[in-house]
């Protein structure tokens, strides 16, 4: 797969497939063993504006490579190096953290990737792609379809390209993530401020804890206060609220023939 | 229909008669008129599903409507029916100091969150312009900015949670209070779907601690490409600022008339520089950004001493679009985005514009965010001058989308640039936002005309106000 052409194509003809990137957090997905297509070899930087801080890269582009690119111009992502893997350690792909979401270092400073993201080009279940967003930091042009594709863990469709906001190397906050033991973690929990003290003591075994997100990433499934989310191994999602109602029906819409993201009925 | 409502709400919160189809049959952007057959002021998320219902059975159009402050025409009432005002839900409901956050009614005064909590320390960091008087409902419906959007964000990254009447009748809570929540971010949509997939009634809010030091400067410029190119500078110094505003010479004079401000007499662009946080980084930082201004030719850097003269720059700022009526009647400002380095090119192509068409122009801006609100002014009497500024303003939002921009920086679409859209969006590209629209089940009678007008009579109702313009 070179282009988007290649990867339109090789969704239109798919019968029932996973879309990742370098299946590096597939722990945090329901299990497959079907199909997959992997955007992996979709990579490489289109364009970066330095002037602007902006840069637009192919979904597959590996993280590393990409935070090595732009610091040759004193740029980084709001992203922090050297915490355990789930954490930021050793990203995947661009288009994998963003379908992911999971929880970094620096959410508490720099937000999530939706806050990051300007637009995007996806690639649809039917095989045609469509773009959404612009390169400008601020639009409130017509939906905002790319911030339902971040956190969509390929639901809806693949992320073929991503146009980034970055940010200036030293204007890069400090984190504050306490650090206490170098495994995969297999849970990952956000509480309100007022619960984390309750929560972290309740977590069990713990890898990580960031006061500043009120963020805990385990190995023992925690304790949830009331309000509290939490992702777990393949797929569990624990939160509150959220109508299930609207994204059955996002899925109805963007995945009517159920070809992509298998596994998610489960 | 009036009686009706009348019994679902009180006769005495269904306001109908002529004076009131005058007085609401626009919002701020007055170009485009249609008059609502009666308003309906409910007081609760209840009351409001009541009247969406009776509605939908009545097949009605209806339309929020916040402070009616916005740009876009998206507060109109575009093929009449109910006006659903969020006026009389202006209470803040729960304070939640040390979870740094509140929930209030959509009808509450964007300022009055922040007073609400201003003793705990905190404020709700969104501040349009028009946050005196523009709502929290209306906020959320075009994902307001403000000046400092900069570095603090737009508003859909301090909404946690709302409520919402959904087009189909029923009540959905949509988020939560723990940001980040896994699953599809059916709220990110939700903000800045300007009011067409429901009617928010609740929201709560994040809140954002006050700054411990706020340093603001005043930068006067002999030249406007000089400010321009000192805003990207700044930037490519590698600091974020606060806030970066511009105001360039055709908004100065009204400025000026209106607040005395201490600039010298050849100044032709003024920059607004805000940096907040701890002391010692709040100083550094500005301390670099005087650095880079006097480095690119500017005549005189103040930095303000106290509270007193920063509010006195501010006041300046916000209420410098009220300051343009002193140079004419009638004033329409339009909002565009361009990657910043784009200022200098893309501030003399309005110029050009302007002259072109026999308009006055002035600028005041989010320079930082390259968020252009080039303001033309004009006499709407004279023959011919609506249509000019129309075409004007096209073009101008023709350019920033040629330039790699957006259609719009935080007025939204409302009606009046739902054929602009398209010159941003391929037919592929508005398929995807149909079917984004489409996962909240739209019923054609929700706020119809907006954003993508493809309801029945959209067409004749844009054919009638363009029409009625000349």
């Amino acid at each position: 797969m070179k282009n988007l052409t290649d990867l339109c194509d090789a969704l239109r003809a798919a019968e029932r497939v996973r879309i990742i990137g370098s299946a590096r957090r597939s722990a945090f997905l329901p299990s497959w063993d079907g199909a997959v297509l992997s955007l992996s070899s979709l990579s490489g930087v289109i364009a970066h504006d330095v002037d602007d801080q902006v840069v637009e890269v192919w979904a597959g582009t590996s993280v590393e490579e990409l935070r090595e690119e732009i610091g040759r111009h004193g740029q980084c992502l709001p992203l922090a190096s050297g915490l355990p893997l789930v954490v930021s350690q050793q990203y995947g792909t661009v288009g994998g953290l963003l379908a992911m979401n999971l929880p970094h270092a620096l959410w508490a400073q720099c937000g999530g990737p939706r806050d990051w993201t300007l637009g995007m080009t996806v690639v649809r279940a039917d095989g045609t792609s469509a773009k959404c967003g612009s390169k400008a930091v601020k639009s409130v042009a017509g939906y905002d379809a790319h911030k339902l594709f971040v956190g969509s863990r390929g639901s809806l469709g693949a992320i073929a390209t991503v146009t980034l906001r970055t940010l200036p190397s030293r204007a890069l906050p400090r984190h504050q993530v306490e650090t206490l033991s170098s495994e995969e973690p297999s849970y990952v929990a956000r509480t309100l401020r007022t619960e984390f003290e309750s929560a972290r003591a309740n977590a069990g075994r713990l890898v990580a804890a960031d006061p500043a997100s009120c963020t805990l990433w385990s190995l023992d499934e925690p304790i949830l206060p009331a309000e509290s989310w939490m992702l777990g191994p393949r797929g569990a999602i624990v939160r509150p609220g959220q109508p299930a109602k609207l994204e059955d029906s996002a899925r109805a819409v963007f995945d009517p023939t159920h070809k992509i993201a298998p596994g998610w009925q489960q | 229909m009036v009686a009706a409502l009348g019994l679902l709400l009180s006769p005495d919160r269904v306001l109908a008669g002529s004076a009131v189809q005058r007085a609401y049959d626009c919002d701020a952007y007055t170009v485009d008129r249609s008059a609502p057959s009666c308003v309906v002021l409910p007081c609760s998320t209840e009351e409001v599903q009541c009247v969406v219902r009776w509605c939908l059975a009545n097949e009605v159009p209806y339309t929020p409507r916040g402070a009616g402050t916005g740009l876009s025409g998206g507060a109109l009432a575009a093929l009449g029916g109910v006006l659903v005002s969020t006026k009389r839900m202006n209470a803040v409901l729960e304070v939640d100091v040390p979870n740094r956050c509140l929930r209030a009614q959509a009808g509450a005064v964007n300022l009055h969150l922040s007073r609400a909590v201003a003793n705990d320390g905190l404020h709700f960091a969104p501040d349009p312009s028009s946050q005196t008087v523009s709502t929290l409902g209306g906020n959320i419906a075009e994902n307001s900015g403000g000046p400092h959007t900069l570095k603090y964000g737009v508003t859909v990254q301090h909404v946690l949670e709302v409520t919402m009447v959904a087009t189909d009748g029923e009540v959905v809570t949509i988020g939560g209070r723990v940001p980040g929540l896994p699953g599809l971010d059916l709220l990110g949509v939700v903000v800045g779907s300007e009011g067409t997939l429901g009617i928010v009634t609740e929201a709560w809010v994040r809140l954002t601690p006050n700054p411990e030091r706020v340093e603001t400067a005043l930068a006067s410029f002999g030249d406007t490409r000089a400010a321009t190119e000192t805003v990207a500078a700044i930037i490519a110094a590698g600091t974020i600022p606060a806030a970066l505003e511009m105001i360039d010479e055709g908004c100065l004079k009204a400025v000026l008339a209106a607040f005395p401000l201490d600039v010298p007499p050849e100044t032709k662009a003024l920059l607004l520089i805000e940096c907040d946080g701890p002391a010692a980084q709040a100083q550094r930082e500005i301390a670099q950004v005087v650095d880079v201004c006097a480095q690119h030719g500017a005549i005189r850097v103040d930095v303000a001493k106290d509270e007193k003269e920063r509010t006195k720059l501010w006041t300046a700022r916000k209420k410098g679009i009220g300051a343009m009526g002193r140079l004419a009647p009638t004033i329409v400002t339009h909002d565009g985005v361009i990657p910043r380095s784009k200022l200098p090119v893309m501030l003399e192509f309005v110029y050009a514009v302007a002259r072109e068409h026999g308009l006055g122009v002035g600028n005041m801006f989010h320079a930082g965010d390259g968020n252009l609100h080039p303001i033309f002014y004009f006499d709407d009497r004279e023959e011919g001058k609506i249509d000019a500024v129309v075409a004007a303003g096209e073009k101008v939002i023709a350019k920033c989308i040629e330039l790699g921009g957006s259609a719009s920086g935080e007025h939204g679409i409302g009606v009046e640039k739902s054929e602009l859209l398209k010159l941003m969006f391929g037919p592929e590209d508005m398929r995807l936002q149909r079917d984004v629209k489409s996962v909240f089940h739209t019923s054609a009678l929700c706020n119809p005309c907006k954003v993508i007008p493809d309801q029945k009579g959209c067409v004749e109702h844009m054919r009638r106000w363009r029409g009625a313009a000349n």
